[in-house]
């Protein structure tokens, strides 16, 4: 059963009560929450997402609304993990965008059997193509419009995660993290009502969600075998131009982007060796212009 | 010291510290020529410098700087 087909008073109940099991990318979590937006993002974004049912989640998390007096002046939300607070609270209308850091945050501080990478990754005939980025590279909106207009399938927006033989690039498919200007951008690529609403002045500025393609969700269990790392750097007004990084050079970049390499120590080490035996480095400045950059990364997969 | 070869660099971790640094081709030629040197036993930083000039054309204040940066991270130890 996806969590589309699940009656709405019987999610909320679930929500409010017990918590909600469902599967969040490749890992299963148990929501508790009592915040409407909390609820109304669930049933948008994880609509096609597996309801769980009696197993032990990867993760239990919870989003309470502020009690007491805060209840009614500056309201805010508190991310919960096994009930320890590992946030500040933000702002209640800031609950979803809270939800989706949270289970980030799960991920790469409790996945140490992999090594994970800041960096989205989609794929394409088997290959995987690694996309790692500084905020405002233009990392998420190129992910987005590869998954959206190119035929990639989305393996992640946020969080690469390789196996430490440097093998394979595991699937978890969870909702796009949009900013700012991205948010219009990939607005006219995709259907919109895929859209979370806009929320506005948080840390990151203003952040939207794009629901995973469902595609991307049936496949979470498959795979794919590391191709490229392409650093993309959005700069407006520049002649796009692509360029091969050396393997040292992409290696230092990916130990940079990583969030527990130096946790893994020597396996990690070993991880991203693997890893680099196996895929070709570019830096890719663009402008912009999505149907080029879809071309282009086209060429580049085997053939 | 752990070491990834990707020619002409090469990447070395430190798991004692957990660094990892990239070597330039410079550093990694100098570090191969050693490691050929000290299976002969020779460690004289003439005999290193010989080897290294037969692979790559390099000054001799870059020389230096690339061997007291190896040294300095314990690669390298010349007599």
């Amino acid at each position: 059963m996806i969590l589309k087909e699940l009656p709405k008073k019987e999610m909320q109940a679930l929500l409010s009560g017990d918590g909600l099991s469902f599967r969040a990318g490749r890992f299963s979590v148990k929501l508790q929450s009592n915040i409407t937006s909390i609820y109304n993002g669930v049933a948008h974004l994880y609509g096609e997402s597996e309801a769980l049912f009696q197993q032990p989640a990867d993760f239990n998390v919870s989003i309470k609304k502020s009690t007491g007096l805060r209840a009614f002046i500056r309201p805010n939300a508190q991310f919960l993990f096994n009930g320890i607070k590992p946030f500040t609270p933000l702002p209640l209308n800031q609950a979803f965008p809270l939800l989706e850091w949270g289970l980030n945050w799960c991920v790469t501080n409790h996945s140490h059997q992999y090594l994970v990478i800041h960096a989205a990754v989609v794929e394409k005939n088997g290959y995987a193509l690694i996309l790692p980025g500084q905020p405002g590279s233009g990392k998420s909106t190129l992910c987005a419009a590869l998954v959206e207009r190119g035929g990639w399938r989305l393996l992640s927006d946020e969080l690469t995660i390789i196996t430490l033989n440097g093998q394979n690039i595991l699937a978890n498919p969870r909702p796009i993290s949009l900013k700012n200007q991205s948010i219009d951008i990939v607005k006219g690529i995709s259907d919109v009502t895929r859209f979370s609403p806009v929320v506005k002045d948080t840390i990151k500025g203003s952040v939207a969600h794009l629901q995973a393609p469902k595609i991307s969700l049936d496949n979470y269990c498959t795979p794919a075998s590391p191709c490229l790392v392409v650093y993309p750097k959005y700069q407006k007004g520049i002649n796009s131009y692509i360029q091969e990084l050396s393997s040292g050079e992409s290696f230092i970049r990916l130990a940079d982007h990583s969030f527990n390499y130096s946790i893994l120590g020597l396996e990690g080490f070993k991880a991203l060796s693997a890893l680099h035996d196996r895929v070709s480095c570019y830096e890719y400045c663009y402008d912009g212009n999505l149907d080029e950059a879809l071309s282009l990364m086209d060429s580049l997969l085997p053939s | 010291m752990h070491f990834y070869q990707c020619s002409p660099e090469l990447v070395v971790f430190d798991a004692a510290s957990k660094e990892t640094i990239l070597l330039s081709s410079v550093h990694a030629v100098i570090l191969n020529c050693f490691i050929g040197l000290e299976s002969r036993g020779n460690y004289s930083f003439d005999a290193l410098k010989s080897a290294c000039l037969k692979k790559l054309p390099i000054d001799d204040a870059t020389f230096s700087d690339s061997v007291d940066k190896l040294e300095d991270m314990n690669l390298i130890e010349l007599a």
